[in-house]
Order: C-alpha cells, then structure tokens, then sequence
C-alpha cells in the first residue's frame, strides 16, 4: 500500500521574530519550490541565520523543508533551533497507514536513552537529546491513537508506531 | 541542489587539527564515503532515499587519513592541518 502523508503538523515560523528578512527569503524560496517541480526533484530545503539585535550576540537558525507527496502536493516543515534555548525542532514525518500511523522523527546526535515519548490525546510529544543536542516537538496526530506506541531508533532516526483508535 | 542538505556542518579548529562535525541521519556506517582533495572534504552516503551529498572547503590544507567516527546518525571526522 502506498503510504500517504497527513497534514502538516505546524505553521510555518514559529520563532515570533521580525519577519521581513525572513519573507524576503522565502520569496526566493517559492522560486525554488518552482523550480523544484520543474526539475522533478521532490525533496529540498533552505536554512538561514537569523541576528536578534545589532551586536549580533544572538543568533537563530531557521530552516524550511519541502517535500513532493505521493499525491502531488507538496509539504512544508518547518525546523531548526529555536534562539532562546538549544532545543531544536526535529524534522517530522507522519504516514497515514489503514489501522495504523507511523511517525519518522530525525534525531541526529542522540542516545537513544535520551528519547522520550509521551501520548495526549492525538498529540505526541517528543523530547529528546541532552546537552547541546536537545529537540522537542509536539507532533498532532490529527487522528486518536491507543495502546503503547512502538518504538526502533537507528542511525538518528526514531520511527515510532502508533495503532488508530 | 542533490539530495538532503537539512542539516548544519560544524568545523572546529583545534591548533595541529580539525575537526567536522556533519549530521547525516539515517544511513549506516558502511553507506558513507569521505574523500579528502587539498582543502575540501567530499561526503557522499547513499542509502535508499536518503542520499547525502556535501562539499565542503576547510578553508586549511589537511594531510593524511581523515579519522571517521559515526554514531546515531552524526558523522564526526578529525583531519590533521598540513
């Protein structure tokens, strides 16, 4: 069965910073996605740094992810590390399967003693990392879940088993 | 534009060496290839639908076999400065 992606799961930027450099680039952005489809690719991403105040003491990252579904439409993620804090959010896929959902967490640099995982609802919430290496998300499932999700963590990625209510 | 290129590439100057730190999640050990020309570091990891490609100037001449360690999808390669 082909599997099929659910919604996004955030809006795009959510740092609550000044966004007129932010827009500018993301104007360049929506060329790419463009060009992107021209070219048959189904995957790309843009980063950038952005400087809070003038003596450019801090820093953010930002980053947006796109990628072409299996559907034609293509679906944007938002990642990187917030300013304030080190924590960073991970890159996030969610597939639709019949009974079940299964979620695709990216967590470089992580043990995986140091991944937590915890169920509200249809939200999953995702801490993980230590040190200089820490994400959180909270992940809408969009559908109830039950029973105990089933986790393998590989090479940075957490793919985590969910079955539907 | 080839591939992923989500993620960050960390270079540390440690005096007599340096240090590269590249976040390539979800391929194994065995998938990566690390070639080293003058001063530029060529990463390529293939695995499935991820495919890592990185090219990245060092910005220093480097010498010798670059160290290569991976673990839970962070490549960190030490390389001596020439």
């Amino acid at each position: 069965m082909e599997k099929k992606k659910l919604k996004n799961n955030e809006p795009i930027l959510d740092f609550g910073l000044k966004f007129g450099g932010i827009l500018t680039e993301l104007g360049n952005f929506t060329q790419d996605i463009t060009k992107m489809v021209e070219e048959g690719k189904t995957e790309m991403s843009r980063t950038g740094e952005i400087s809070f105040d003038k003596s450019q003491k801090r820093k953010g990252m930002y980053g947006v992810s796109v990628r072409m579904g299996g559907d034609g439409m293509p679906r944007v993620d938002t990642f990187g590390r917030r300013p304030e804090s080190e924590t960073r959010e991970p890159i996030v896929d969610v597939f639709d399967e019949a009974d079940r959902l299964q979620v695709i967490i990216e967590l470089p640099g992580v043990e995986e003693k140091d991944i937590s995982i915890e169920l509200k609802d249809s939200t999953l919430i995702l801490t993980a990392g230590k040190g200089e290496r820490k994400y959180k998300k909270e992940i809408d499932l969009g559908v109830p879940v039950k029973g105990e999700p089933k986790k393998q963590y590989k090479n940075g990625i957490l793919e985590i088993n969910l079955k539907k209510a | 534009m080839q591939g992923h290129w989500l993620y960050g590439v960390d270079i540390f100057d440690e005096i007599d060496r340096l240090q590269v730190i590249v976040e390539l999640p979800g391929v194994s050990k065995e998938d990566i290839s690390v070639n080293v020309k003058a001063n530029a570091l060529k990463i390529v990891a293939l695995a499935g639908s991820r495919q890592y490609h990185r090219h990245i100037d060092l910005g220093v001449p480097v010498r010798g076999e670059p160290e290569i360690h991976y673990n839970n999808g962070v490549l960190e390669i030490m390389l001596g400065k020439a």
